[in-house]
């Protein structure tokens, strides 16, 4: 081939550059992964774990005097339910609370549903659920069974401990902002909606005893396993002098409950690990069950500290009027009337 | 030879069809195209952004007609934190929950309706750092020195204190750094200060105040009205408008910008 005939083909394929469409625009690529999806979507409908609503509890008391506006939908195992349960309420699995929930809302639908568990703290993670899938009505038993009757208050009692000689008062900080977990959904879900109901009935079919709590004695070496986060208000992290100036285990990061909700998007919820367990505490065990739960929905591996605080410091709850709200004592459990059998 | 001619004639039929695409299919119809609207400083909360769509001609504007309500749209903060923005009203989408931009934070924007995809990029400039200023008697404006950060363009208003401070509606131009880089100096200027406002009885009583913009104002500022520079009035602008937002059929600006104080100048 002659250079003649080189020059003329190079010619060539530069005019042929020049005639490609050129119209195309540029735009990134637009790939919002699923979990942004459902983040928008629990936004859209509310945000519930992250208002003054979360976790939804009813008190026995309103529960007692009001029982006619609820039904009273008790979670516990069968054997936990015939040793004793509320008048009127119905024992079934977690698993299918979201079934029943949603049938009884289009049976029944001025009722209010009260979701009752041993403790209070199942409860609470199940209703964060049912509230984040729009269920609006349902409510948590604060306390559980343990607060409508001192028969079912043991594991409360027996879980009240102080185990902070150890804790400091050390701010330790957030990590880097980082992505949101990846979540995998069937792509045969289409809409945004569909997509978050499905994530969170997966969830509901979840033990919450063996899958989402941190049941055993708290114990400092499980710092080195989680991310640990306490999440409440300024003097649940840290402890005044006069109080021992021991506020929380070494490495627990403190977020911000009321009123700044560290865990909304617009403030530090990115700060959370992606790629490592979590394990976070509140003061009781049930507003941290619910985050729990809203996180979890969101991809995260977090777990919730039983009973919170109380098996963290409780001398400390009862000896600061400002973490009085947190203290479980036998004030809490009414000895209302419960029944036996099935 | 032969082959050279063979070659030669089969090139020629492809510069025909190139041209004959263009000839043959003219298309005169309206194109709806998006608009994106969305100004942000570090000044107060995140605004929002406004997704409207274009109407034809024949068509009386109207807000109702314009706005997109069911659009999909999220921030993302220096390439992690997503906001997803949720419908207002009158096309706005903000977040849940208020916040304020900080500065040298970079935001995308992700959106799409229908089969509209779009995105843009913006910094959140830093408060303009001002070395010096200088009053230009003879061409009545005010220049300053400015420091200047990466992704950043520059330009000025006129102020004049009287009693309540007047401002300039525009700014003069737009000054860009030669080095998209940090810690360099630039010198910035104001338009000139109106007629009235020119005299010895308003000595004393002129400021300006700098503002830092995102890289992409520039573009935008000296085609906004399909013309160059307003420096430069020899030369016929043709261009159209260069947006930041990108996408098919969408037009529009997403852009965060800062501000210096009112600086005195004369």
């Amino acid at each position: 081939m002659t250079n003649t005939l080189k020059i003329f083909f190079l010619g060539v394929a530069l005019v042929f550059q020049s005639c490609l469409n050129d119209n195309a625009v540029p735009v990134e690529d637009i790939v919002l992964d699923e979990t942004a999806e459902i983040l928008r979507y629990l936004e859209s409908i509310g945000d519930f774990p992250n208002t003054e609503l979360a976790p939804a509890l009813v008190t026995a008391t309103e529960l007692f005097n009001t029982s006619s506006q609820y039904f009273i939908l008790d979670i516990r195992t069968p054997q936990e339910f015939s040793s004793g349960h509320i008048d009127l309420a119905v024992n079934i699995s977690s698993a299918k609370l979201y079934d029943i929930v949603d049938s009884l809302n289009m049976n029944y639908p001025n009722k209010k549903i009260a979701v009752v568990s041993k403790n209070g703290q199942a409860s609470s993670y199940f209703v964060c659920l049912l509230r984040l899938a729009g269920f609006n009505n349902v409510y948590s038993l604060n306390y559980g069974m343990a607060s409508w009757n001192m028969f079912f208050a043991d594991e409360w009692f027996s879980a009240l401990n102080d185990v902070d000689q150890t804790f400091i008062n050390i701010e330790f900080p957030k990590k880097p902002f980082t992505h949101l977990p990846k979540l995998e959904l069937p792509s045969s879900l289409k809409t945004i909606q569909e997509k978050t109901i499905y994530r969170i009935k997966e969830i509901i079919g979840k033990d919450f005893v063996n899958g989402i709590s941190y049941s055993k004695k708290f114990s400092t070496s499980i710092a080195n396993t989680h991310f640990l986060v306490c999440y409440g208000q300024p003097r649940l992290y840290g402890a005044p002098r006069d109080l021992g100036s021991r506020g929380h285990p070494e490495n627990a990061v403190w977020y911000r409950d009321a009123y700044l909700f560290e865990f909304r998007s617009v403030n530090s919820l990115q700060t959370l690990p992606n790629d490592q367990p979590i394990l976070i505490y509140s003061g009781d065990g049930q507003l941290s069950a619910c985050l729990a739960a809203y996180l979890n929905v969101l991809g995260y591996d977090v777990k919730t500290l039983l009973f919170g605080a109380n098996q963290l410091f409780y001398w400390r709850l009862n000896a600061d009027p400002q973490l009085a709200e947190y203290v479980f004592s036998t004030a809490d459990v009414m000895n209302y009337p419960y029944v036996s059998g099935n | 030879m032969k082959h050279f001619q063979i070659i030669l004639f089969l090139c020629l039929s492809f510069f025909v069809g190139c041209e004959n695409e263009e000839l043959l299919n003219p298309d005169f119809s309206y194109q709806q195209k998006l608009v994106i609207q969305c100004q942000f400083s570090v000044d107060s909360n995140f605004p929002g952004v406004i997704v409207t769509k274009t109407l034809p001609l024949d068509i009386i504007f109207d807000m109702e007609l314009a706005e997109i309500t069911n659009a999909t749209l999220y921030i993302r903060i220096n390439g992690y934190q997503i906001i997803p923005l949720h419908y207002i009203e009158n096309g706005l989408y903000k977040p849940l929950y208020d916040f304020r931009p900080t500065e040298g934070d970079y935001y995308e924007l992700y959106g799409e309706w229908n089969e509209y995809n779009f995105y843009a990029l913006s910094k959140i400039p830093v408060k303009p750092a001002v070395k010096s200023v200088n009053f230009n008697s003879s061409g009545f404006y005010g220049e300053a020195d400015v420091i200047t950060s990466k992704d950043e363009v520059y330009s000025a208003l006129w102020v004049v204190d009287q009693g309540n401070y007047q401002t300039a509606n525009d700014f003069y131009n737009i000054s860009v750094p030669s080095s998209n880089a940090n810690n360099n100096s630039i010198s910035v200027r104001s338009a000139a200060y109106p007629v009235e406002y020119q005299s010895s009885a308003f000595n004393g009583r002129r400021y300006m105040q700098i503002y830092s913009f995102d890289r992409s104002f520039d573009a935008y500022f000296k085609t906004k009205t399909q013309n160059e520079e307003i420096n430069n009035p020899y030369v016929q602008g043709s261009a159209s408008t260069v947006w930041n937002v990108k996408g098919e059929n969408v037009i529009g600006m997403f852009i965060g910008l800062n501000r210096s104080e009112f600086i005195f100048v004369n």
